[in-house]
């Protein structure tokens, strides 16, 4: 094997075992107990939300309203439990059913009428944010909820927080379906090649709109776990969804052009992702500076990409 | 006297296939020029070299004596030369004038940024009305113009850049019969103010109207270059098609009595009318016809991808449906695309998910695909097709054009296609990977599957089939079993000079 081999094999490991290393050494904080399970927490919701994104990546597409849909499903969740009184488990399954929702009208709209996923996302992703703040009367967080409310984004299984328990297993399934069942090889395939996918007999519509679903469902176990992280249903929350799951992806290698992506590679992303943001958080580094590196490691794994396929 | 253009030893190689190899002529200057040869000859080829599409090519070309490196659109075009391609460059959403002097505009004078519209309308008017001699509303965005008059403004746009040197690259492929006689006389104003035109054309009766000259090309190769005059239309088609080569194809035998495939009176709305015939299980049955004939339309729309406008196809005598490729892939017809590369392959994907993607449930146990199953059958194609590849897992885009064809033929295999219909399925291949594919198809006929093939190389089809019908600008020219058959009458055929 070749040094290019390597690298492209084991690239991302590397950068995250360097990571690893200099964040221990510059912090006598980072190891810490209490400071790990912050950061697995964290990454779980990016982790989640990610899955998503990269199965939208993969169908060539792309899915710009995540984010919004997290935040939404999130002040729904508060909202169901809060206003209606409805039952935590209930309000959950509701959510998520909600979030496939906005998947199917995202994919629905984007293969019915040859608009671009971009356009129709870039749409809904505004819409969502409105609905999120009219649902909570202008903003105003949803904050009255019951005891338990909480246990999904704090509560621990024997000492795995909930939330990495849930992650964990969703990149297990998803990563059984998308190698081995019929559905997830059709989403590469059809990321691949559109034209000879339908020529090969694949249904290149029904496919697209599942991408779509599934990434809208995922959104919002996302929300549903950052609203009882939060304890309450916060419109303002969930800024940085968007970006860092697009990040994870993109990190782990997923294609932009489609076809091409793998969950274990998003699951290293987001790993990375929440580290980086974590030492800068206490290395003391102002948030504002924390976005404009975010933005250039985005780029710097684009541009990383672009030019080891041009090799 | 020093001709206009000169080509020394000029080839050009795409990854598997070498589309020129050393060809030398020239052309001189105020002659028309005619370039001809079959399909894949490498006109095309030879007209982006010049045209400056490719940038690089090996071998020396001379313009007026002088070696020049034509490796941009821009340096062709500082050598005076205009390239009208059969889609002509121009902008559908912009008018006449804006189209025609697009990149020079005249700007007003003390202004230098401000374009004069009213110049370059009244310039544009002014050589539509003296040299054209046609008339187009030029205020009309060129979207809403016929296809001819995008080619004389593609010919318009070259004579404001002063252009001495226009090649025409297969222009009357889609005009009507006044509108190739406009074009013709377009040609000979520009002849007689001493410019030079290389004319390319399907149409040979054209060729000999219009040109002083001819170079005919073959499989790459320069055959002659010679006054048109001089030669005969059996001639030249014996010049481009070359000598009968028969040994490579291995023997074929009969085939049986029941009809796999019926087309009765199928058309397709401006793509083909009225064609009728039988596949029976075990025939080859070959498709002769030249570019715009409607082959690849007509099994396109056999195999379901675009909708007919009337007939019937019936399949195992049961008619079909509405359409589409999943239920022609359930009834047992695969088709191998002409565009390998875009509509049979999935590049980014491997071997494996190749072979196995149009018939998954194939490899499916408990609602998952078993890889172990899959990879069994997909060893057994690429011991049967000697397939070369590193390893099931390889990406096809790695593989070599004759490899990632035989890869389409396992993926058609493990479908279990009854019917298979492979459009120009040696386009772009080797010569050797074109002899393992010719047996391919041998023995699959011999299995009983129905084959289809259509072919710009004429010899493949008299090599390969038991039948060959021939398509004429989208009708059913003749439907003639292969029995002494030669290529000089199926080329006129398809060309439509002659009439069995």
């Amino acid at each position: 094997m070749n040094y290019k081999s390597i690298f492209t094999r084991y690239g991302l490991i590397i950068i995250l075992a360097a990571i690893v290393l200099i964040s221990s050494l510059i912090s006598p904080v980072f190891l810490t107990y209490q400071n790990l399970m912050n950061i697995i927490r964290q990454i779980s919701m990016i982790g989640i939300i990610a899955i998503g994104a990269t199965i939208v990546l993969i169908i060539g597409g792309i899915d710009l309203s995540v984010g919004s849909t997290a935040v939404f499903a999130s002040v729904f969740f508060a909202g169901l439990v809060s206003y209606n009184g409805l039952p935590i488990w209930l309000a959950f399954a509701i959510s998520i059913i909600a979030g496939m929702a906005v998947g199917l009208f995202n994919g629905s709209i984007t293969v019915g009428f040859a608009v671009p996923p971009f356009i129709v996302t870039l749409a809904s992703m505004n819409a969502l944010r409105g609905l999120a703040y009219i649902y909570t009367n202008g903003g105003v967080p949803i904050s009255k909820v019951p005891s338990g409310f909480s246990w999904l984004g704090r509560e621990y299984l024997w000492f795995i927080p909930v939330p990495v328990v849930i992650m964990l297993l969703l990149f297990i399934i998803f990563s059984l379906f998308l190698n081995y069942t019929k559905s997830g090889i059709y989403l590469y395939a059809v990321g691949g090649n559109e034209k000879a996918s339908g020529l090969s007999g694949i249904n290149v519509k029904w496919v697209k709109i599942l991408a779509y679903v599934i990434g809208g469902g995922l959104a919002a176990v996302s929300g549903v776990i950052l609203a009882s992280r939060l304890n309450s249903g916060q419109p303002a929350a969930g800024g940085d969804l968007l970006f860092n799951a697009i990040t994870a992806a993109v990190l782990g290698g997923t294609s932009l052009s489609g076809g091409e992506g793998t969950l274990r590679g998003t699951l290293v992303g987001a790993i990375i992702i929440g580290i980086t943001v974590n030492i800068m958080t206490l290395l003391n580094v102002i948030f504002f500076y924390q976005l404009v590196i975010q933005g250039f490691i985005l780029l710097a794994a684009v541009i990383l990409d672009v030019t080891m396929k041009k090799r | 006297m020093t001709p206009l253009i000169e080509f020394d030893e000029v080839s050009k190689h795409f990854p598997g296939v070498v589309a020129l190899d050393k060809v030398s002529f020239s052309i001189g200057k105020g002659e028309v020029h005619g370039l001809v040869g079959e399909n894949g000859a490498g006109k095309s080829t030879l007209v982006n070299i010049l045209a400056g599409t490719f940038g690089e090519y090996h071998g020396r070309i001379r313009v007026n004596g002088e070696e020049v490196r034509l490796t941009s659109f821009g340096a062709a075009e500082k050598l005076g030369i205009c390239t009208v391609f059969q889609e002509p460059n121009v902008l559908l959403n912009l008018d006449v004038p804006t189209n025609v002097f697009l990149g020079r505009e005249p700007v007003l004078s003390g202004m230098g940024l401000i374009v004069d519209k009213k110049a370059r309308y009244q310039q544009t008017e002014k050589i539509f009305r003296e040299k054209i001699k046609i008339k187009i509303d030029l205020k009309k965005k060129v979207g809403n113009l016929s296809r001819s008059e995008r080619q004389i403004i593609g010919i318009v746009k070259g004579l404001v850049r002063n252009a001495s040197i226009f090649i025409l690259d297969e222009p009357t492929a889609s005009l009507t019969r006044s509108e190739i006689s406009n074009l013709f006389s377009i040609v000979k104003e520009l002849k007689e103010s001493g410019r030079t035109i290389v004319f390319i054309s399907h149409r040979l009766n054209e060729v000999f109207e219009i040109t002083d000259k001819l170079t005919v090309l073959r499989d790459g190769h320069h055959i002659c270059t010679v006054d048109t005059k001089s030669l005969g239309l059996d001639e030249l088609i014996g010049a481009m098609v070359g000598k009968p080569i028969e040994s490579r194809f291995p023997r074929t035998e009969g085939y049986g009595e029941k009809t796999v495939l019926e087309v009765q009176d199928l058309s397709r709305e401006g793509e083909f009318e009225n064609v009728s015939f039988r596949l029976h299980a075990g025939e080859v049955l070959g498709i002769a016809g030249v570019m715009g004939a409607g082959r690849t339309e007509l099994v396109k729309t056999i195999f379901g991808a675009t909708r007919k406008s009337s007939g019937k196809i019936l399949i195992d005598g049961r008619e079909t449906g509405k359409g589409s490729p999943r239920e022609a892939i359930r009834s047992g017809i695969g088709l191998l695309t002409e565009d390998r590369r875009n509509e049979s392959l999935i590049l980014v994907l491997d071997v494996l998910k190749n072979i196995i993607i149009s018939k998954l449930q194939k490899v499916i146990k408990y609602s998952a695909v078993n890889f172990g199953m899959a990879r069994k059958h997909a060893s057994r194609y690429l011991d049967m097709l000697a397939i070369k590849t590193p390893s099931l897992a390889q990406k096809v885009e790695y593989l070599s054009g004759g490899n990632q064809q035989k890869v389409v033929f396992s993926k058609l295999l493990f479908a279990d296609s009854k019917i298979l219909i492979a459009d120009e399925p040696t386009k772009g291949i080797d010569v050797g990977a074109k002899f393992e594919i010719y047996k391919i198809i041998h023995d699959l006929s011999k299995e009983g599957v129905g084959v289809i093939i259509i072919s710009s190389e004429i010899p493949e089809l008299i090599g390969l089939c038991h039948t060959i019908l021939v398509l004429h600008e989208g009708k059913m020219v003749e439907s003639l079993p292969n029995k002494d058959l030669t290529q000089e009458l199926v080329l006129s055929l398809a060309l439509g000079e002659r009439i069995v």
